[in-house]
């Protein structure tokens, strides 16, 4: 079961995921998560306990990101620790390219 | 002057018997001098040996057969081994002779002196026996020994082998002969010392004789076409060689039927270029036609082969010849038992020949004698077409054979699966000749990137899915739109490009292009921009998809368009396309679009507009003194002509471009090996 955890550090909002990225977090999503990090201009996104995405994950990341960024041009966002695995994913699909060589860390 | 010699021996009493023999003398006759006494064991391996001088005391019962050795230490102390005497069977009396050996008929000779020994070197080829004894390196000779001289005698087996090739036509023989190398014994002039050489002589052994190859030919069954010269040259031959000792005989292979055409039917089909390399636009425009009865081909019978034979005997057959089909359709009728091909109708003969079946008819011909127009209707037919008027505004003509238009088009469409040639003006219109058309030739360059493309996006959905960390879950609800989705936004994005540059252009060509075009059309929008989930988001659906427009391709380059052409007096703000060449022949081509699959030739003025063919372009004046900009393209292997380039022409040869700010003249432009556009 997918879960995730939001801390708070001055402007900085720290997103831990725990679980499986795939469709199953469609509705959680839409309905707690993209709300919930309306208000930050600099998001980290913790991958280490991500084991498993699916296609319908990876669009649900990168609508997250795409909104997000609507929200100013000077948002940042991170993301760190992908197991390798799923990197070999993101790879494929060419994430890094479709956001920006500097979001992976 | 005595006479002495140094003698080697085990020990000292070896010595003096070896150097009393050596002056043939006995002890009592001679002085013993002990120079070397010996080792100290006398079996132990390694010890010395012991040496002696003996000195022949003054005596008058010197024999005449007695010889000596010089006194020389160096020479005589080499090996006691090689200190011998000799026997000489003939005494030679000369005293020129004295010390002296010589070969005379084979045998060796000498003539001891009392003081010093003639020497012999074996050389090569030879064996020289002392005594029943082979000596090798140099030797002294003396009178008293036996000698025999033998020769060397060196044979290499000759080699031979027979092989038939696979089609059993021929028959090789590999000989390799065999040599054998002898030697002769020279004679020598007598003298103190003398090289036994002998003289090489190389005969050449035939490897095989006729009678083996004819017992190995037999085995072989080979029983015909033998060729004797060749077999006696190998026997004799006196250096490796193949030899084709026996040949048969290729089959001679027949013809299979064929169709004499009486009619031609290419008449007007090309450009005819005359010997300068200029067009001949005078040339009138025709298209063959036959009238009712007319003979218009005659068919020819197979002609059968001429069976060969092989080197076995056994006959080869030619390849069988068969006779042609002859399907006669429309307004065909066979007669003289179908050696003749008849017109029954007057139009224009059609000849479809695939492999061994011919189908001829005969296109009819309507003659339209009227304008086209809204009282006329629109135009379409089967055949061929001649309008001897007018085709008005916003009318359609549109015929499978050519089409003839008398006078001038205003605002019209005209297309043809073939030629289409207009003797009047053509203003604001479209035309579109071959089976292909403006828009089905923009729709085969977008699908053959699509086709690539979508092929590495095929490869990239199954290398996705097999990674470790990927997970199927949403396939069942959503299938594989979202990883579509996913992979066009960065990786194929140009493939999205291209589908929604095919879509538009099906949409404008809606009303002209096949069907199957536009299917596939809304099969790729479905496939890549419909963002609701649909049955074409399946792997089995996408390769489908991928399977359809591989055939499409490969259907359209099958298509053949030889017969199609455009031929226009004078255009002007009009688009004209056609699969074959395109000929302006009047006043010129204005501000018009034009594309051609062949060369495109315009007799005066090109101003304005664009113009691409795939072949080649020749223009006499292009642009116009007021820079008017007139493009004119083509393929990075085509040519472009232009006798006079005004300000504002531009030319382009595959990628490279050039720009004319003023005026030129005589261009022949093209690219260099380099890549670089020369004119």
């Amino acid at each position: 079961m997918f879960s995730y955890s939001l801390d708070q550090l001055n402007e900085k909002a720290y997103v831990r995921f725990v679980g499986d990225l795939d469709i199953e977090v469609a509705e959680l999503m839409e309905t707690e998560i993209i709300p919930a990090l309306q208000t930050y201009t600099n998001i980290e996104f913790d991958f280490q306990e991500v084991p498993f995405v699916d296609s319908t994950g990876i669009g649900l990341l990168l609508n997250l990101i795409e909104t997000v960024k609507k929200n100013g041009l000077d948002v940042q966002v991170k993301i760190k620790n992908v197991q390798p695995l799923v990197k070999d994913v993101f790879d494929m699909l060419q994430l890094d390219k479709i956001l920006g060589e500097n979001v992976f860390v | 002057m005595n006479q002495s010699v140094l003698a080697k021996g085990k020990n000292i009493q070896e010595a003096i018997e070896l150097g009393l023999s050596i002056l043939g003398t006995d002890k009592e006759k001679v002085s013993i001098e002990i120079i070397e006494k010996g080792g100290k064991g006398f079996w132990k391996i390694g010890s010395k040996q012991a040496i002696v001088r003996l000195t022949k005391l003054d005596d008058q019962e010197t024999s005449s057969k007695q010889s000596s050795i010089k006194q020389d230490p160096l020479e005589q102390i080499i090996d006691s081994l090689e200190i011998e005497s000799f026997a000489s069977s003939e005494p030679i009396k000369e005293n020129s002779l004295e010390g002296k050996v010589w070969i005379k008929d084979g045998k060796l000779y000498c003539q001891p002196a009392s003081n010093k020994y003639p020497t012999v070197t074996v050389g090569k080829g030879i064996k020289l026996y002392k005594n029943g004894q082979l000596i090798t390196g140099t030797t002294i000779v003396t009178e008293m020994d036996e000698y025999k001289i033998q020769t060397d005698e060196v044979v290499t087996e000759g080699k031979w082998d027979i092989t038939i090739d696979s089609d059993k036509l021929h028959v090789f023989l590999q000989i390799e002969p065999g040599y054998r190398k002898t030697y002769k014994v020279k004679d020598i002039e007598p003298s103190e010392h003398i090289v036994l050489e002998g003289e090489e002589i190389v005969e050449t052994i035939p490897a095989v004789d006729y009678n083996q190859i004819l017992k190995k030919l037999e085995e072989l069954r080979v029983i015909h076409g033998f060729n004797h010269n060749e077999i006696i040259k190998a026997i004799h031959t006196d250096r490796p060689g193949k030899f084709t000792i026996a040949s048969g005989m290729k089959p001679k292979e027949g013809e299979n039927g064929k169709i004499e055409l009486l009619v031609d039917l290419n008449k007007g089909a090309k450009v005819k270029e005359k010997e300068d390399g200029t067009v001949d636009f005078r040339e009138k425009q025709e298209f063959p036609s036959v009238e009712k009865g007319q003979v218009i081909a005659i068919v020819h019978p197979p002609v059968p082969g001429i069976p060969g034979i092989t080197v076995t005997n056994e006959p080869l057959p030619p390849k069988p010849t068969y006779p042609l089909t002859i399907q006669p359709g429309k307004g065909i009728a066979l007669i003289e038992q179908g050696k003749k091909i008849l017109a029954t109708e007057t139009g224009r003969p059609l000849i479809e020949q695939r492999g061994l079946i011919v189908r001829v008819s005969i296109l009819p011909k309507l003659v339209h004698s009227h304008d086209v127009n809204l009282l006329s209707g629109n135009i379409r037919f089967k055949g061929d077409l001649d309008v001897l008027g007018n085709v008005e505004e916003g009318m359609v003509v549109e015929a499978d054979g050519n089409i003839l238009i008398q006078k001038n088009v205003y605002g019209a469409t005209i297309s043809s699966k073939n030629a289409i040639v207009v003797h009047g003006s053509f203003i604001k219109s479209t035309i579109s000749a071959g089976k292909q058309n403006i828009y089905s030739s923009e729709l085969i360059r977008l699908l053959t990137s699509i086709q690539e493309q979508m092929d590495q996006l095929i490869k990239s959905i199954y290398q996705v899915i097999k990674l470790p960390a990927y997970k199927m879950s949403d396939y069942s609800s959503k299938g594989l739109q979202p990883l579509i989705k996913i992979l066009l936004e960065k990786k194929f994005n140009n493939l999205l490009t291209l589908v929604k540059q095919y879509i538009a252009t099906c949409n404008n060509g809606s009303h002209i292009l096949e069907l199957e075009w536009l299917t596939i059309s809304e099969q790729l929008r479905l496939c890549f921009l419909s963002p609701a989930v649909n049955e074409y988001h399946t792997i089995e659906k996408i390769n489908q998809l991928m399977q359809k427009i591989t055939e499409l391709l490969e259907r359209q380059k099958n298509e053949q368009d030889d017969h199609c052409f455009v031929k226009l007096k004078y255009a002007q703000n009009s688009t004209i396309y056609s699969r074959g060449d395109i000929f302006i022949t009047g006043q010129g081509c204005f501000n018009s679009k034009v594309y051609a699959g062949g060369t495109i030739a315009i007799k005066n003025v090109l101003r304005g507009g664009e113009i691409f063919s795939e072949k080649e372009v020749m223009v006499r004046e292009s642009g116009s003194e007021s820079g008017v900009m007139t493009k004119i393209s083509v393929p990075s292997n085509g040519k472009i002509i232009i006798d006079h380039a005004n300000e504002g022409t531009i030319i382009e040869i595959g990628k490279m471009k050039h720009v004319f700010h003023e005026g030129k003249r005589n261009i022949i432009a093209k690219l260099d090996k380099n890549g670089n556009l020369v004119f």
